[in-house]
């Protein structure tokens, strides 16, 4: 836990040092693609309205500058396989969003949706120190959480407190000033498999990076595709990946809950490829270009080309219905679909005020996703398009993007977590000096 | 199929290439790329090709010969003089003292220089030059005669500031123009003109003035007459003496010395009638012969 705390704060700093230098990139390692945007922060704060982007409350001091994606490599279920391959994308795609942008980054935040997340709720509570809450107090309380025993090959990824509570006072944001004797705080945190974290700080190594901070990709493709009320209120993301479904829940501006789904829409590629007996990349491109999850009648008429270059000709020059390819699109979806919804139960989201679910992430872009979603999820479906920041180009502006674009915004503006609280019971030299002049201050 | 030329198509940049784009995107690097080596490979050129004495003969030899073919363009060539406002002998002075050869490049000729040189011209008030289109215009505004200086040297020609226009080598061409003579008497010209404007009354019998001792002028009249005057005050004296026609009075007496020095004590000296002067002469030629 330490040395993982550590390496949190040491993030942390980096980013700051980022931002103090005007230019950080964020990277999205998925399954399907990695893309890399490169930000610059614009110290002055002078807000122009070009773009029709008005100055909404805490995006509009960055900028996009870079912007670069690349087909990913050695990743399977969000999770590098061969360090080797991703290395090599890695480097592709920084290299293209540094030349586009002109400018030389040197740190960079990561997000990523495999380790296979796994979320706990969290509680402490203490007495305050002087009846006043203070930032040692937050620390105390923080610290006071039993932490659960998630075994040693999983570390936590985000720890944040959601909710705090002070005497009777429930519903708290921020405690800190307010007058109470016992302060309560629910957390939440986020575990993930300590081997990806490694293998991703490894790999941003290797390209002559300094990993500024990390996050999970179902988090921050909430964080740019709910819109403020719906993540106070309450709603799911579900971040429909390439190789794996991300799930998030959130509620009063947090996430309290995040899991995932094995199978994304590369799955839905495989099953066109071993269905129709077509190379992937073509079933990639079919599924695409005529994928859909309704069936009409028109469908039954419209005949879909399958090509190939097999050297067989009557192979080649096979034709199937459009309805055929939407019956085996349309399994694969109802699965992951049932998964979200197993994971959505699990979690309680009945319980809460609102039943909103977003969807987010390439393969939400299927046609008849809404229509499907809805009878199985519920009625209050959405699709869910990342939000507009500055200099954002058109061609990154799509469901896929919802994640990277969550995770520029997560950069300029991180939420509170754990290890922004200086831990107390490393320094008890500090304490006892402190004590001391308690002591003196009340005696003399 | 597969394509039979295995081309690569992995987009990955290798490591070293990637350090390098990496390094080219580094701020400093960039001014040094796009700057440092290019300000610096042009100095090493300029240094090694002007180490050579020869290169920079032929440099200059060439930046010389580039100006001689600007300079004498048609367009700078100036073929003519216009001179204006002064007379034939002038003329002929002014062009003497220009000494141009034309066609001349406008480049070779210094405005400045022509007119210092024309005003050293005594017969030269002030002059005004400027070129057009080939030609330079002169113009030139030449002194007045006003008096005749009678010196050591013989008679010139002054201006009514008393600076000299020409000395004259024989006879007074013009008589209208009032006589001065003596030491300094140019330099208190305006004295001699006041003179002369109030001695209308009897300006006929003026012969000349003379400046005596570089201090006071006697008015020399005809007949042998003269008129002393004193040394300063003249506005004075020329007051009181037009006082009731006592000029008039005093003029009209047979006198031959007319003594105005001290203006409280007007001397007059009468004329010495010949028969006297012949006494005079027998007596002291008897005088002498008894000694």
């Amino acid at each position: 836990m330490n040395k993982l705390y550590e390496t949190q704060r040491g993030m942390r700093r980096a980013r700051k040092a980022a931002i103090q230098r005007g230019v950080i990139a964020v990277l999205d390692i998925g399954t399907s693609k990695i893309a890399c945007f490169v930000l610059k922060f614009e110290n002055n704060k002078s807000r122009n309205f070009e773009d029709n982007v008005g100055s909404m409350v805490g995006q509009a001091d960055f900028r996009i500058i870079g912007v670069a994606t690349t087909k990913s490599r050695g990743i399977k279920f969000g999770d590098i396989e061969i360090i080797r391959e991703t290395e090599r994308a890695i480097r592709t795609v920084v290299q293209a969003a540094q030349k586009m942008a002109g400018v030389r980054v040197d740190h960079v935040i990561a997000c990523f949706s495999g380790g296979k997340p796994r979320s706990y709720g969290l509680a402490g509570n203490i007495r305050t120190e002087n009846g006043m809450v203070n930032d040692r107090d937050i620390a105390s309380v923080l610290d006071s959480c039993e932490i659960p025993d998630y075994g040693s090959s999983r570390e936590a990824l985000h720890a944040q407190p959601v909710n705090f509570t002070l005497d009777d006072k429930n519903g708290l944001i921020d405690p800190r000033g307010q007058i109470g004797k016992e302060l309560l705080v629910d957390m939440h945190l986020l575990t993930v498999d300590i081997n990806s974290i490694e293998t991703i700080l490894y790999c941003v190594k290797r390209c002559d990076l300094e990993l500024a901070g990390i996050a999970s990709s179902a988090y921050v493709a909430a964080v740019s595709s709910l819109v403020e009320d719906e993540q106070d209120i309450g709603a799911a993301c579900v971040d429909i990946g390439g190789g794996s479904t991300g799930v998030s829940i959130f509620l009063k501006k947090h996430m309290i809950y995040g899991d995932y789904v094995r199978i994304g829409g590369d799955h839905i590629t495989s099953d066109i490829s071993h269905g129709l007996q077509i190379p992937t990349g073509l079933a990639e491109r079919i599924k695409n270009v005529n994928g859909g999850l309704i069936a009409t009648g028109m469908d039954n008429r419209e005949m879909i080309q399958l090509g190939g270059e097999t050297g067989d000709w009557e192979h080649d020059q096979r034709r199937v219905t459009r309805s055929e390819l939407i019956g085996i699109i349309r399994p694969r979806v109802e699965e992951i679909l049932e998964g979200v919804q197993e994971a959505l139960v699990a979690a309680g989201f009945e319980f809460l005020p609102s039943q909103r679910i977003v969807l987010t992430g390439g393969t939400s872009q299927i046609p008849g996703l809404d229509q499907l979603a809805s009878k199985i999820l519920g009625q209050q479906v959405r699709m869910g398009k990342p939000l507009r920041v500055r200099g954002l180009p058109q061609a990154a502006s799509g469901p896929a993007f919802s994640a990277i674009v969550g995770l520029s915004l997560f950069a300029a503006y991180p939420q509170d977590e754990w290890w922004d609280f200086d831990t107390l019971n490393k320094n008890y030299a500090e304490k006892s000096i402190r004590r001391m002049t308690k002591w003196l201050r009340d005696n003399w | 199929m597969q394509s039979l030329d295995k081309k690569n198509t992995d987009p990955t940049p290798s490591r070293i290439f990637y350090r390098w784009e990496r390094l080219r995107l580094t701020p400093l690097f960039r001014l040094v790329i796009h700057y440092g080596i290019p300000i610096f490979l042009i100095g090493c050129i300029a240094l090694f090709y002007f180490s050579k004495d020869e290169n920079i003969e032929v440099l200059k030899v060439s930046w010389r010969e580039f100006k001689e073919n600007t300079k004498n363009r048609p367009e700078f060539l100036i073929n003519f003089i216009n001179i204006n406002g002064a007379s034939q002998d002038l003329l002929n002075e002014i062009r003497l003292a220009i000494g141009l050869d034309l066609p001349i490049s406008s480049y070779d000729v210094d405005l400045k220089e022509l007119e210092s040189k024309i005003e050293l011209l005594k017969k030269v008030d002030n002059v005004d030059l400027h070129i057009a289109e080939n030609i330079i215009y002169i113009l030139v505004k030449s002194r007045k005669p006003a008096i005749y200086w009678l010196n050591d040297f013989g008679l010139e020609i002054l201006d009514s500031n008393g600076i000299s226009i020409e000395t004259v080598e024989s006879g007074r061409p013009n008589l209208e123009l009032p006589l001065i003579a003596g030491t300094g008497a140019s330099l208190v010209i305006d004295e001699a003109f006041f003179i002369y404007e109030n001695s209308t009354v009897f300006l006929n019998e003026i012969l000349g003035l003379v400046r005596i001792g570089e201090r006071r002028w006697d008015i020399i009249l005809k007949n042998d007459r003269k008129i002393m005057l004193p040394a300063d005050g003249l506005e004075r004296v020329y007051k009181y003496l037009m006082l009731e026609g006592k000029l008039e009075t005093l003029l009209s007496s047979n006198f031959s010395v007319l003594d105005i020095r001290n203006p409280d004590r007007i001397l007059v000296r009468q004329e010495i009638d010949p028969n006297e002067v012949v006494v005079e002469t027998k007596l002291r030629s008897l005088e002498e012969e008894e000694i």
